[in-house]
């Protein structure tokens, strides 16, 4: 029998201290791992300060002032990691504080206790509310350097050119609306971030906003809760004013493809050129089914069928058959509504490819798809969901998504659900697939070669490789 | 291929609490099972200790000595998973099985992760390896393939900045040469030299599986057995052929352009041949990588200083890489400023050697490491990879842990002095093209080096 099956592998949740406690208990790990999360609204006038803020404070505590002192006391507690995130789900963004730490019981002459839990959640609570401070504000230094840092990462996103072909779709395609912003924040705030305004900020946005604490590990919530009760109190917390954050739902769109009908309108058109060895397609399209929809476990099969996994048939048609990328696939942005195709391709080819990825699009429409890859992909996405529950940073990530969505779907459960899918639903969840807006990113040189018409947005000279 | 099923010897290990067991069997083949309960990922590794670097070699049973086009190893790799009867990724994705490899300097590597259906895939994984069959016109269609795979890393600047480097370090070492060759190079593989490097390098005595889940050795050993475990012409001792390597660099400085926002540096420090293996190498390799640590790692005030003058970020890593063919640092990351980088981790390195590594330092490092060996039990695709790697130096990980309890800073200090050596030095930076971002910014996170997947 499947161990899968049972549902208490999966997180309870309690207050505690006026934080939401989401505890998995499991005895599979070595390490203990624990995330404080912050789930703030994505909008345009905080963005920046909330990407900057987590690094700011990753800088120093009261106890801990400087990096290096921080990475000795983590190298103390036999390679504990501490670290800060910033990341989006759909018109949310997340700013988080990440640890793990080998377990007591695991560790050289020690029994099982709770010391570096403990010492792992204390460091994690430092950071957020003892940060180093100097003249009464956030250290002026830290602030100005994590900006300066900051400012590199916003323009380094050019640096990766298949990250940055989605990004620039997504901009393209979400323009107007909060998803269309980079998680890091815009370099037009940056100036005004002075060490006072970034405080305020902190006290007033990041401070007041409900955290959600998550905890993987096998000492039990009860344990945990206990655990946490007892640092908080050791930093003398006391819960404030929090502003319940349901973030808005997607804006509705004009028309393409929200009433699920699919849209013969031809998709917008961005490229853009640079001086690249390879050119990138980035391919948006629309869908009405979301991670919250009763449809949304046919929508990852198709996802499935269509592109993503080796077996897929962009993987097959694209790669194997026509020796066009290396890479290709299709993946679901679920919290948006958005279905995304992504190819690193020659330049000179991109008619060709997009017409094979456009003929699997129309394929999955018509319900061109054999029992051996509907079987090939259900038995794909449970392995990929069952191994899933075997990586502690893969479960929290899956249980805040779905804290985001506003609904939990267990593994369990999605497991349950791709066992019932039939090819009927496939077909009805493909007819809601309409193109939107497709991104190209391509060389100078083949730049002179590309179709009229399109939209270019094109950076720098037009020279040749 | 019929081979009787063959006895095999076992021994009995404990890592961190977790069984291994270790199965030597008469053709050569060594197999290693860690048993992993309550999880679900069963992930298994066959590795053949044939890597990009093995390009001059004498072919099994004949005595000329042959050079073969760069980035074959990683061709052969993609090749082995087409056969007459269609594509074995189809097969494993049947099984509900995850397949795919990846080719370093030195290995080439095949393996699957799955929940159900352990014994079907791993059959298909010890067989299809052992199974060449190449024609023309998928060589080709696979020319296509690989040429997007080079073009995509060539827009890599982590990658770009490490492949000069690499240029600049060696004069003639094929580890100066791309893992997956170039597009030039991989023009010039055709259908006959595949079946020698295949023939040449892939004899179980040449490999190593290594599987990590919830499954019994025996039915893991059972299986690799009839396989691969009957006795066979003898397969040991692979003729392979560096050609003479100068102590020297071959160039102190390189530079590139591409589309990127921000400058990036790595400097390498070349390490003299010595051909170590075993606990020598893993010693060697311990010591310089606790020094650097203690040198240049985000608990030390280099670090400190480098990052609050901005000349580092997260991006910021130094790592030595070992091999008994060859060895080097590589330091480096973004950067707004390459020159005072580069002069400032020289004076770091020398300042370093001058006073040497603290015994403080050095166990806290330790510490350190012990708690990362253990982290890295619970994930059993680190487990079956560094099985399998290891192997082909003549360790386990246990050999880490007791290397690591012997060092101390003695002999820390003494090996980063044997290693730091300016004359050793080389430098490659990318700086941005000017054309599509400004000069500075930028912060793409990326390893420098690894290997090619398929």
């Amino acid at each position: 029998m499947s161990r899968l099956a049972d549902d208490r592998n999966w997180f309870t949740t309690r207050e505690v201290a006026g934080l939401r406690l989401h505890v998995l208990t499991t005895r599979k790990f070595k390490v203990e791992t624990a995330r404080l999360a912050l789930r703030l609204p994505l909008r345009r006038e905080d963005v920046t300060a909330n990407a900057l803020v987590p690094f700011v404070l990753r800088r120093g505590t009261r106890q801990l002032p400087t990096l290096k002192a921080i990475a000795r006391h983590l190298e103390g507690l036999y390679g504990a990691r501490l670290g800060v995130d910033v990341s989006k789900i759909g018109g949310t963004q997340l700013v988080e504080i990440r640890g793990e730490a080998v377990a007591d019981a695991y560790l050289p002459g020690h029994g099982p206790g709770t010391g570096q839990l403990e010492a792992l959640l204390r460091l994690i609570f430092e950071v957020l509310l003892e940060p180093a401070m100097a003249d009464g504000q956030l250290v002026p230094q830290y602030v100005q350097q994590e900006k300066e840092i900051l400012r590199r990462r916003i323009e380094g996103v050019i640096n990766n050119k298949r990250q940055y072909a989605l990004h620039r779709l997504i901009e393209e395609m979400f323009a107007g609306e909060p998803f269309a912003l980079h998680r890091l924040g815009r370099l037009e705030d940056l100036p005004a971030l002075d060490a006072a305004a970034l405080f305020r900020h902190y006290r007033e946005r990041i401070l007041g906003f409900p955290a959600d604490l998550l905890v993987v590990n096998g000492a039990g919530a009860d344990s945990v809760a206990e655990l946490t009760q007892r640092v908080l109190d050791a930093l003398g917390y006391r819960p404030g004013a929090q502003e319940r954050h349901e973030p808005a739902p997607a804006a509705a769109r004009d028309g393409r493809g929200q009433d699920g009908t699919p849209k013969s309108a031809p998709p917008r058109v961005v490229t853009e050129a640079q001086d690249v060895r390879q050119g990138v397609l980035a391919l948006g399209y629309r869908t009405p089914v979301r991670f919250d929809s009763p449809d949304y476990p046919a929508m990852v099969m198709y996802n499935g069928v269509l592109g993503g996994f080796p077996h897929s048939k962009l993987f097959t048609h694209v790669r194997e058959r026509n020796s066009l990328a290396y890479f290709v696939y299709s993946r679901l942005e679920s919290s948006q509504g958005a279905l995304i195709v992504s190819a690193g391709i020659d330049p000179g080819l991109r008619d060709k490819a997009l017409a094979i990825i456009e003929r699997q699009i129309a394929a999955m429409r018509q319900g061109e798809m054999e029992a051996g890859e509907l079987e090939a992909t259900r038995r794909a996405l449970i392995r990929r969901w069952r191994v899933s529950e075997d990586e502690p940073n893969t479960l929290i990530d899956h249980y805040l998504s779905g804290l985001v969505n506003g609904r939990q779907r267990p593994f369990s459960e999605l497991i349950a659900d791709v066992r019932r899918i039939g090819a009927d639903q496939i077909v009805a969840a493909a007819q809601t697939v309409t193109p939107d807006t497709f991104y190209f990113l391509t060389s100078n040189a083949a730049e002179a070669r590309v179709a009229q018409g399109a939209t270019v947005r094109q950076e720098g000279d037009a020279s040749t490789l | 291929m019929t081979v009787e099923a063959a006895a095999y010897e076992t021994r009995h290990h404990q890592v961190a609490g977790d069984p291994l067991v270790e199965a030597r069997f008469a053709s050569g083949l060594t197999a290693y099972v860690a048993p992993k309960a309550r999880f679900s990922q069963k992930y298994a590794v066959l590795a053949v200790h044939y890597g990009s670097i093995d390009s001059r070699f004498v072919p099994r049973g004949r005595g000329e000595v042959v050079e073969v086009p760069a980035g074959i190893a990683h061709f052969l790799e993609h090749k082995l998973f087409e056969k007459q009867e269609g594509d074995v990724f189809t097969r494993f994705a049947e099984l509900g099985a995850s397949a795919n490899a990846y080719t370093s300097y030195t290995t080439t590597a095949y393996l699957f992760s799955t929940v159900d259906h352990f014994r079907e895939a791993l059959s298909v994984l010890l067989r299809f390896v052992q199974e060449p069959y190449f024609t023309e016109a998928s060589v080709r269609k696979e020319q296509g393939i690989i040429e997007q795979e080079i073009r995509m890393y060539e827009d890599d600047p982590s990658r770009c900045v490490m492949v000069k480097l690499m240029q600049s370090l060696y004069h003639v070492h094929p580890v100066r040469l791309e893992i997956g060759g170039t597009v030039e190079s991989i023009r010039k593989i055709e259908v006959p030299v595949l079946y020698l490097c295949h023939s040449t390098f892939y004899h179980p005595a040449n490999a190593v599986l290594a599987v990590a889940g919830d499954v019994a050795p025996d039915e893991v050993f059972e299986l690799a057995g009839e396989a691969m475990g009957g006795s066979r012409e003898d397969g040991r001792g692979v003729v392979r052929l560096d050609p003479e390597e100068p102590a020297g660099v071959h160039s102190p400085r390189a530079q590139t352009r591409l589309a990127v926002s921000r400058p990036r540096l790595a400097l390498g420090i070349k390490d003299v041949k010595r051909e170590l293996s075993g606990k020598e190498l893993v010693r060697r390799e311990l010591a310089i990588n606790l020094a650097l640590d203690a040198v240049l790692g985000r608990s030390s005030d280099t670090f400190q200083e480098l990052y609050e003058e901005g000349l580092i970020d997260d991006t910021f890593a130094a790592r030595y890489v070992c091999d008994s063919r060859f060895a080097h640092t590589v330091t480096g990351g973004e950067t707004p400023d390459p020159d005072r980088l580069e002069v400032r981790l020289k004076e770091a390195l020398a300042r370093a050697c001058d006073q040497g590594v603290d015994a403080d330092t050095v166990e806290r490092l330790r510490r350190r490491e012990i708690g990362e060996f253990i982290a890295s039990v619970d994930n059993p695709e680190m487990i079956a990879n560094a099985l399998a790697v290891l192997h082909f130096r003549g360790v386990t990980p246990l050999d880490y842990l007791e290397v690591l309890e012997e060092l101390d800073h003695r002999a820390v200090t003494e090996a980063l002095r044997d290693h730091v050596d300016p004359a050793r030095m080389a430098v490659s930076v990318v700086l941005p093209n000017g054309r599509n971002g400004v000069e500075t910014g930028g912060a793409s996170r990326g390893g420098a080096g690894g290997a090619h997947w398929r």
